[in-house]
C-alpha cells in the first residue's frame, strides 16, 4: 500500500481482497456471506454509494445517515483488532475515530505486547523455533522453564491477591474476576490472530506491567529494514522506520522506530508503528470502513436506560495543520468514507463496540482520581499525536449517560506509573520521541530533550512561583513494574516467585521493599501561586547555566526544543522569569522566588549542604551560576487509563443493576477493573468483544 | 534497589570475590592512555545500539529510548566516569559481560562487549590511539577509570 493511494491490492475490484489471506473475504465472498448473515445490500455499499445514501428512519424514529453490523468508537488497539475478528466472521464493520489517522496510541506505543497463558510465541521460543519467515535469527531470550506457561497459571497471576508493588499498592488484586478470566483464556488465540494479520513478534522477554509475575510472556512487535515499505512482506524502509536520520520520523512511525536486533536479530526494527500498520493494513484489505475526523460523543438506546443500544451519534472533529490550517489525511485511504457534515448517526445492527480509550486526556474526569491533576497545564501521554478527542472520557460519559456501571476507578492509583515525571524536558508534549516528519509534530513544536534520570542532578527545579519543592534527584524516579522476572514488589525473583503467598505483602517485606520517591506529589502541591478555585500548582521549571549545558553536551536545538514557551533562555535569572511568565501558557502568576530561589541554592552548593532537601545526599550539586541561564519545562504525565465502564467476560457492558446492556460491548482502556499495562489488554478485549458481537440478533 | 544501585553491589561484590587476583588497585595504566581504537569504538557502537541503547539510550545517557522504560545509569560522560571512579576497567567488563544485557545477560560475544566498552570511552571523549582494548582481564585490571586524564 502506497502512502495516500489506493493500493493495487485493495483496491474497488469485487475480487480486491486476497482470499489466499487467512481469514480475508473477497468482497463476492463477503457478500455471499453477509447475504447469508442478513446483511442489507446498504451496508455493503463502497465508499461513494454509502455516502450518497438516504437517510432511512427505523421503527424508534431515529434517521440513520450510516449503517453497518457493528459499529465501533475509536480505531485503536482495541478497535482494531475488534473490527477485524468481527469482519472476519462475517459482520459488516464500520470504524469512526475522532483522529485523522488510525492506530491510537497504538502508533506511537513501544509494540511490547504482554500475552502468555501458553501462546503460539511463547511455545515458538520453548521449541527453540524461528518465525515462519526467518526474520528471527537470535536464539530465545528466556530459558524453557521461564516460557513454560498455562491459562491457569496466567489467571492465578493476574488475580494474585498477594501482591504489594513497591509503591505499596496492590497491581492484581482488585482485577475483575471473570474479566481476568477471560482475558488469559483469550491470550493464546489473540496472539495467533494478530500473527494471522502480519503482526510480527520477536523473542519473548520479560513481562509487562500487570502482566503477571510467574512467566515471560512479552514480545514485541517488528518490521525487516528492506529497499520498499511493504507489510505482507514485512519490510520498512529506514526513512518510513525513522533510522535513517535521528531526528526525523516519518508520516509512518510517529516515533523512530527501534533497533530490533538484540529481540530479533540484524536489521530489524521494533514499536508500535510495526503493530499498528500491520492491523490497519489487514483491517483495510479485508473491507473494513472508517470514518475518521469523527468523535463519537452519545449512544444512542432504545429508551434512556432500557432496551437495545441501537447506533451512535458523532461529530466532526476535523484535524487542521496548527500552521497551514488544512486538514490532516491519514497515511492510507482504503476504506475511508469521506463525510463532512457536522453531526451524523450510525445504525449498528448487531452492536456498538466502545474503543475510544480512557480518561487521561480529560483533567475533569481524571480529577475524580487525583483532585490535583485537574491542572490542565499536565497532558496525557500521545497529546500531539491523537489531539484534545484523544483519551477523553468519551466511552465512560456516553456509556453513564446511558445507565452503565463503572468498574476498577479505584485502579488508576494502584498501577506504578498511570502518573509519572517525565524524563523529558522542554515540550509539553513530553511522553514520546515523535521527531518531525508526522504530520502532527507541529502540535508540539519540539521533541523535548530527554535527560534521563541522571540529568535530573544538573538542574534545580521550581515551581510556578519559582521555589524549589523537592530533591531534584529524587524528582522523577519511578518504582518498578509489576512485571517478571522481578523488581515488581515480591521477594521472589524470576522462577523463584510464588504466587498467592502470603509472604509477598507480609508488612515486615514491604517496610523492606518500598521504593517511592514521592517528588510527583510534591510537583503537584499547592504554592503561593495556587488561586481558588481548584488551586492549580501550575507549570514546573528546569532552571539550569551554560555551564550544564556545556558539562553535558546538551543539544538545545530544534527540533529538541523550539520557541514554543516550553523553553527559555536569558542573561539574567530575572529576565528569564519574565520571559516565562510571559511565554508559557499555563503560567499563571510571576516566578517572584526565582532569583532568590537561586541565590539560595548557589549558598547550598558553596557550602556542600542542602538544607531544604538534602540533596547532597542524591547526588552532586552545581552552581546556576554562568550565563546564559536557560528554564525547560518538566511535565507530569498521565499515562493512561484503568478505571472505566464495566464489562463482563464477552466485553459486554454492565448497566448499574448488573445487567447486560443489549448490543453494548467496550474494551481496552475505555473498561474498568483490569489493571494490566498497554497493549495486552486493548487487542485481547477487541478480540473478545469481536467474538461475540456477531453472536448479537441482527437488526436488518 | 534500582540499576545503579545493583551495579554498584555488585561491582563491589566482584571485587572482593572471584575476580580480586585481576582487580589491581595500583593499575599501572589509565583509560586516558589511548586503550582503545576509533574503529573498536565503531564496532562497539554498532554493538549498542543493538544491545544497550533500548534502556541506556542512544546518546549513553540513561534515557531510554521507549519511554516506557525506566532510565537507566549513564553509560558516558562526567557520571558515568564519576560513578566509576577508582575501578578498573576489568571490574566494568565482568560487570557488564555478566549482567547485561538484563533480560539475556551474556547475550553479546566478549569481544562484542570489550568493543562496547571502547565505545563507551569514546563519547565520553577520551582519546583513542592505535591499539585496540584486549580481551584480557589481566591486561583490563591494569587500566583505572579516572574521571581526567
Amino acid at each position: 500500500m502506497t502512502n495516500r493511494h489506493k493500493s493495487e491490492t485493495s483496491g474497488d475490484g469485487d475480487d480486491a481482497i486476497d482470499p489466499q489471506q487467512p481469514g480475508g473475504l473477497s468482497r463476492r465472498e463477503f457478500v455471499k456471506k453477509g447475504a447469508v448473515a442478513g446483511i442489507g445490500a446498504a451496508a455493503l455499499a463502497g465508499n461513494d454509494r454509502a455516502q450518497a445514501q438516504e437517510p432511512e428512519a427505523d421503527a424508534s424514529g431515529i434517521s440513520w445517515d450510516y449503517e453497518a453490523d457493528v459499529v465501533i468508537a475509536g480505531g485503536g488497539c482495541a478497535g482494531l483488532t475488534a473490527a477485524i475478528r468481527a469482519r472476519d466472521l462475517g459482520a459488516s464493520v464500520l470504524v469512526v475515530d475522532q483522529n485523522f489517522d488510525l492506530g491510537g496510541r497504538m502508533l506511537h506505543s513501544a509494540a511490547r505486547m504482554s500475552l502468555g497463558g501458553g501462546d503460539p510465541i511463547q511455545q515458538r521460543d520453548i521449541a527453540g523455533e524461528v518465525d515462519a519467515e526467518g526474520f528471527i535469527t537470535v536464539d530465545p531470550l528466556e530459558s524453557q522453564a521461564e516460557i513454560e506457561d498455562s491459562v491457569e497459571l496466567l489467571f492465578k497471576d493476574v488475580t494474585d491477591w498477594s501482591i504489594v508493588d513497591p509503591k505499596g499498592q496492590s497491581p492484581y488484586r482488585y482485577n475483575e474476576r471473570e474479566l481476568a478470566r477471560a482475558w488469559a483464556e483469550n491470550c493464546p488465540a489473540t496472539r495467533q490472530f494478530l500473527m494471522d494479520n502480519y503482526v510480527r513478534f520477536s523473542r519473548v522477554s520479560g513481562t509487562h506491567g500487570g502482566g503477571g509475575l510467574s512467566r515471560a510472556r512479552l514480545a514485541t512487535c517488528f518490521l525487516m529494514l528492506g529497499d520498499k515499505t511493504d507489510i505482507k512482506a514485512g519490510t520498512i524502509t529506514r526513512e518510513d522506520a525513522g533510522v535513517a536520520d535521528r531526528e526525523r520520523s516519518s508520516a509512518f512511525s510517529p516515533i523512530p522506530m527501534g533497533n530490533a536486533r538484540r529481540l530479533v536479530g540484524p536489521n530489524a526494527v521494533a514499536n508500535g508503528a510495526a503493530l499498528s500498520r500491520a492491523l490497519e493494513f489487514s483491517a483495510r484489505e479485508k473491507g473494513i470502513q472508517f470514518i475518521l475526523h469523527r468523535r463519537f460523543e452519545e449512544i444512542i438506546r432504545e429508551q434512556p436506560f432500557a432496551g437495545r443500544v441501537l447506533g451512535l451519534r458523532a461529530q466532526y472533529t476535523p484535524r487542521l495543520h496548527p500552521d497551514t490550517g488544512e486538514r490532516l489525511e491519514s497515511l492510507w485511504q482504503d476504506g475511508n468514507i469521506e463525510e463532512r457534515r457536522e453531526t451524523i448517526t450510525i445504525r449498528a445492527r448487531q452492536a456498538v463496540i466502545l474503543a475510544s480509550g480512557g480518561i487521561a486526556g480529560n483533567p475533569e474526569v481524571r480529577g475524580m482520581f487525583y483532585p490535583a491533576m485537574r491542572e490542565p497545564a499536565f497532558p496525557t501521554s500521545g497529546r500531539a499525536l491523537l489531539g484534545p478527542g484523544g483519551q477523553d472520557g468519551s466511552a465512560l460519559i456516553a456509556g453513564l449517560r446511558i445507565g452503565a456501571n463503572m468498574s476498577g476507578m479505584q485502579q488508576n492509583l494502584s498501577y506504578h506509573t498511570t502518573f509519572h515525571i517525565s524524563t523529558r524536558l522542554g515540550t509539553r508534549d513530553a511522553y514520546t520521541g515523535m521527531m518531525p516528519g508526522h504530520p502532527t509534530f507541529g502540535y508540539r513544536d519540539s521533541s523535548g530533550f530527554n535527560v534521563g534520570l541522571a540529568g535530573f542532578e544538573e538542574f534545580i527545579a521550581v515551581n510556578q512561583v519559582g521555589k524549589r519543592f523537592f530533591s531534584e534527584v529524587r524528582l522523577p524516579r519511578r518504582p518498578g513494574p509489576s512485571a517478571y522476572p522481578g523488581d515488581g514488589g515480591a521477594p521472589g525473583r524470576g522462577l523463584d516467585h510464588k504466587p498467592l503467598d502470603w509472604r509477598n505483602c507480609r508488612k515486615e517485606w514491604v517496610r523492606q521493599m518500598y521504593n517511592y520517591d514521592h517528588g510527583l506529589d510534591a510537583a503537584l502541591a499547592m504554592n503561593e501561586g495556587s488561586e481558588a478555585p481548584h488551586y492549580y500548582s501550575g507549570p514546573l521549571w528546569a532552571i539550569f547555566d551554560q555551564a550544564a549545558v556545556d558539562r553535558n553536551g546538551w543539544q538545545l536545538r530544534y527540533p529538541f526544543v523550539a520557541d514554543n514557551g516550553y523553553y527559555f533562555k536569558a542573561d539574567t535569572i530575572e529576565e528569564l522569569a519574565e520571559k516565562i511568565h510571559a511565554g508559557n501558557e499555563f503560567q499563571r502568576v510571576p516566578l517572584s522566588y526565582l532569583a532568590d530561589t537561586v541565590a539560595t541554592w548557589n549558598r547550598y552548593v558553596d557550602d556542600g549542604v542542602d538544607p531544604d532537601f538534602e540533596r547532597q545526599e542524591d547526588g552532586p550539586m552545581n552552581h546556576v551560576a554562568t550565563a546564559p541561564f536557560y528554564a525547560l519545562s518538566i511535565m507530569v504525565i498521565w499515562h493512561d487509563s484503568y478505571g472505566g465502564l464495566r464489562v463482563n467476560g464477552k466485553q459486554q457492558v454492565v448497566d448499574m443493576q448488573g445487567q447486560v446492556i443489549p448490543g453494548l460491548y467496550a474494551g481496552g482502556e475505555a473498561v474498568g477493573g483490569f489493571n494490566k499495562h498497554g497493549l495486552g489488554k486493548g487487542h485481547v478485549h477487541g478480540f473478545i468483544a469481536g467474538t461475540h458481537v456477531v453472536e448479537e440478533p441482527n437488526s436488518a | 534497589m534500582d540499576n545503579l544501585g545493583r551495579a554498584i553491589l555488585l561491582s563491589v561484590a566482584l571485587t572482593s570475590l572471584a575476580h580480586a587476583q585481576v582487580i589491581d588497585t595500583s593499575a599501572s595504566r589509565s583509560i586516558w592512555d589511548a586503550v582503545y581504537t576509533e574503529a573498536q569504538a565503531a564496532r562497539g557502537e554498532f554493538a549498542y545500539e543493538g544491545a544497550c541503547s533500548y534502556c541506556h539510550g542512544y546518546r549513553l545517557d540513561g534515557a531510554a529510548d521507549d519511554p516506557d522504560m525506566r532510565s537507566s545509569p549513564p553509560l558516558a560522560r562526567a557520571k558515568f566516569l564519576r560513578n566509576w571512579e577508582g575501578r578498573s576497567l576489568a571490574v566494568l567488563y565482568e560487570l557488564t559481560r555478566t549482567t547485561m544485557p538484563e533480560d539475556n545477560p551474556g547475550s553479546l560475544s566478549e569481544q562484542e562487549f570489550i568493543d562496547v566498552i571502547a565505545y563507551m570511552l569514546s563519547v565520553s571523549n577520551v582519546p583513542a590511539g592505535e591499539k585496540e582494548l584486549r580481551l584480557d582481564l589481566e591486561s583490563l585490571a591494569g587500566i583505572a577509570i579516572q574521571q581526567s586524564p
